[in-house]
């Protein structure tokens, strides 16, 4: 439960600043100019912070949407990313939000409506492409796991009704999906889930739902006619992933409709150096940082012989269920531009 | 061939620091039912003065020093500093609380608050204490004035310190673990007149176990800041340049972490043989190198020891959140 909450002045007097507020009566609510003052201030621990993050509510300038590095592809045509959240609910050990920014608080930009203006600025850009435009969200926090307090999906998926050459693509690994049950399914929007086998999840994905859980909701959104994608990014490796792999993809797509499934992406685990480096002082006991990992042009990543024996098993394992040509596996060996994993 | 005796050992992981505590006030009669509390000792001869002893908080005992700065930014940037230099750095998780009294425009007379934001009237530079402990008194921005003031603002505090404090106390340890706990003793209707040693030290009296809560709190935090391996590995001395030790650290690091105490104890016998086996003394460093690095090579996590090391570890986390004991 959030207990401090911090609001940027300039919306004070924003609808879905008080919306949030409202959500937690108990919470302190402290003023500030910019939302940097707390969220990049110098000498924060990540680490210590995972244990009760503050809420920090402000509001976006500058530039909204980005380009995402190459190999994001999943078969749609130009690629952004948006980000109206920093920081999530859950806490995975692999998450390069920990190396990447100071501050576990959750940072929420509540200025919904310059977004949207942003993407459809971008998608009117690419009017004449031969495929849509891909949004991503939930590269910087969960897409999902925190809805209730910030109706993120309610909002966008709506906007993005009117937009008929984008598709907005939700990454997430939570079951607060009731705002989508109670939404007339859109063609242009594809919501991902993450999935590790269940071992994993309870080993490095603290407070996510277990596999099963995950599981169900993707049930509940495909039956009612969302379209769907599977993330197995990153494969964990460890003495026994293969035989943890063997059982959970079964049990995943064995629950589903392989057909009707949009994409499958597999990568293995990769951080730019800094990143790692700065995770691996806040978590110098962890088995993931310690073991199997080597440095390849800049990043740190699994040793060559281990990514491309977990993408070639845990793709063959995919492929028993989809086609070849659904199934997206990155590479950290020959990727032209690498991208870490974690932060989906 | 090494000579046996030049073989000495060396650990390479510091052992694990006690837990520390800063109570850090400007006046005497702030601090003494802190000092009265805890059963601290009055330090003879230190350029500022310091009270310290033991706190035992369930079954760890915590090292305290109260220290009184004398009223002001200048005098409490000075005490930090001095303080933090007398103290060594191997306390980079100690946990600094700022206890004093402050006037306040909205809150009454004896009330507690911790600071949520404070300034210096010289600087633009605002500081947010990340509010990560858990807390049982509310929050409050805080102004800090050159020269006491019967001019209040009207949702704020007012002091004389609490700037400095954060300016100079955050640079020696985590900005979660720097706090500042107020208590209010001049209002717009009770001004700072009627204030007198022995009536700040009465306001302050109540807050004795409040200021101990939080502190407890702030020491949990302090307690998960930064792991330690529960077993060591015991490094051979010998001739290295400044990169090789780093690097061999860094190994050590990573196997102390990761391997069980038994693979520890024969890794460490391994690394003293081969030390000594090596006849020419600048490659001992590099063969030491290699074999740690085929060690790590081999390192294969099994996802059950893991977790039953992450239990292990949560168990041994002995600092409990509510109580002081
Ligand atoms: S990896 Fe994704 S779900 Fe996990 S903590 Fe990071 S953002 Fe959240």
């Amino acid at each position: 439960m959030v207990d401090t909450i911090y609001v940027e002045n300039a919306i004070n007097d924003h609808t879905r600043t008080a919306l949030v507020l409202d959500r937690y009566p108990k919470a302190e609510v402290v003023g500030l100019e910019h939302y940097g003052e707390v969220f990049n201030s110098s000498k924060q621990n990540f680490r210590l912070q995972k244990h009760n993050p503050s809420l920090i509510l402000a509001a976006k300038g500058g530039k909204r949407v980005m380009p995402t590095p190459a190999q994001y592809e999943t078969g749609g045509g130009a690629h952004y990313y948006f980000s109206h959240m920093l920081n999530c609910v859950y806490d995975c050990r692999y998450c390069f939000l920990q190396g990447m920014l100071r501050s576990a608080n959750y940072l929420l930009f509540v200025n919904y409506e310059d977004f949207m203006q942003d993407i459809r600025s971008v998608a009117e850009q690419h009017k004449g492409d031969d495929k849509p435009v891909w949004f991503f969200s939930g590269y910087d926090c969960d897409s999902l796991a925190y809805e209730p307090v910030t109706g993120f999906a309610e909002y966008f998926i709506h906007q993005f009704q009117h937009i008929d050459n984008a598709v907005l693509e939700l990454r997430t690994k939570s079951t607060q999906i009731r705002s989508l049950l109670n939404t007339e399914p859109q063609d242009n929007v594809v919501v991902a889930y993450s999935l590790s086998p269940e071992s994993i999840v309870s080993a490095v994905e603290k407070g996510a739902p277990p596999l099963s859980k995950r599981i169900e909701a993707l049930k509940r959104l495909q039956d009612h006619g969302w379209r769907i994608g599977l993330r197995f990014d990153p494969i964990v490796w460890h003495a026994d992933y293969l035989q943890d792999y063997e059982e959970a993809i079964p049990q995943v797509f064995e629950s589903l409709k392989p057909d009707a499934i949009d994409s499958v992406t597999l990568g293995g685990f990769r951080l730019p150096k800094g990143f790692y480096k700065t995770m691996h002082n806040l978590h110098p006991e962890h088995w993931l940082f310690n073991a199997g990992l080597t440095e390849e042009e800049g990043m740190v990543v699994y040793r060559q012989d281990i990514e491309e024996q977990a993408l070639k098993s845990v793709g063959e394992l995919c492929e028993r269920y989809v086609d070849e040509r659904r199934v997206f596996a990155y590479s950290s060996f020959n990727a032209k531009e690498a991208e870490a994993s974690g932060g989906m | 061939m090494l000579n046996k005796s030049h073989a000495k050992t060396e650990t390479v992981q510091e052992s694990a620091s006690p837990l520390r505590l800063n109570l850090i006030c400007a006046l005497n009669c702030e601090a003494k039912s802190l000092i009265d509390k805890l059963r601290l000792k009055k330090q003879n001869q230190t350029v500022f003065s310091t009270y310290v002893g033991h706190w035992g908080v369930a079954d760890q005992s915590v090292l305290v020093t109260v220290l009184i700065t004398g009223v002001g930014a200048m005098s409490m940037a000075a005490g930090v500093a001095w303080l933090a230099a007398v103290q060594n750095e191997k306390y980079l998780n100690s946990v600094w609380l700022n206890v004093g009294t402050a006037g306040h425009g909205e809150f009454k007379l004896g009330a507690p608050f911790i600071v949520s934001m404070s300034q210096g009237v010289f600087s633009s530079r605002r500081f947010y204490p990340p509010q990560v402990a858990r807390r049982a008194v509310r929050l409050s921005p805080c102004m800090s004035l050159n020269a006491p003031s019967s001019d209040y603002p009207e949702t704020g505090g007012i002091d004389m310190e609490a700037s400095a404090f954060f300016d100079v106390a955050c640079r020696f340890t985590q900005a979660e673990l720097v706090q500042s706990f107020k208590v209010v003793s001049d209002t717009p209707s009770q001004g700072i007149e009627h204030l007198t040693a022995n009536i700040i030290a009465e306001i302050m009296q109540p807050h004795t176990e409040a200021v101990l809560v939080f502190s407890k709190a702030l020491l949990l935090l302090a307690e998960n800041a930064v792991q330690k391996p529960n077993n060591e590995l015991v490094m051979p001395q010998i001739r290295a340049t400044h990169s090789q030790r780093q690097q061999l650290n860094d190994r050590a690091k990573r196997l102390a972490f990761s391997l069980p105490a038994e693979k520890i104890d024969h890794l460490s016998s391994e690394l003293l043989r081969l030390s000594q086996s090596v006849s020419d003394e600048k490659k001992a460093a590099n063969l030491l190198l290699n074999y740690l690095d085929t060690a790590i090579l081999n390192l294969q996590p099994t996802l059950h020891d893991s977790l039953a090391s992450a239990t292990q570890k949560h168990a041994q986390s002995r600092i409990t959140q509510h109580g002081v004991g």
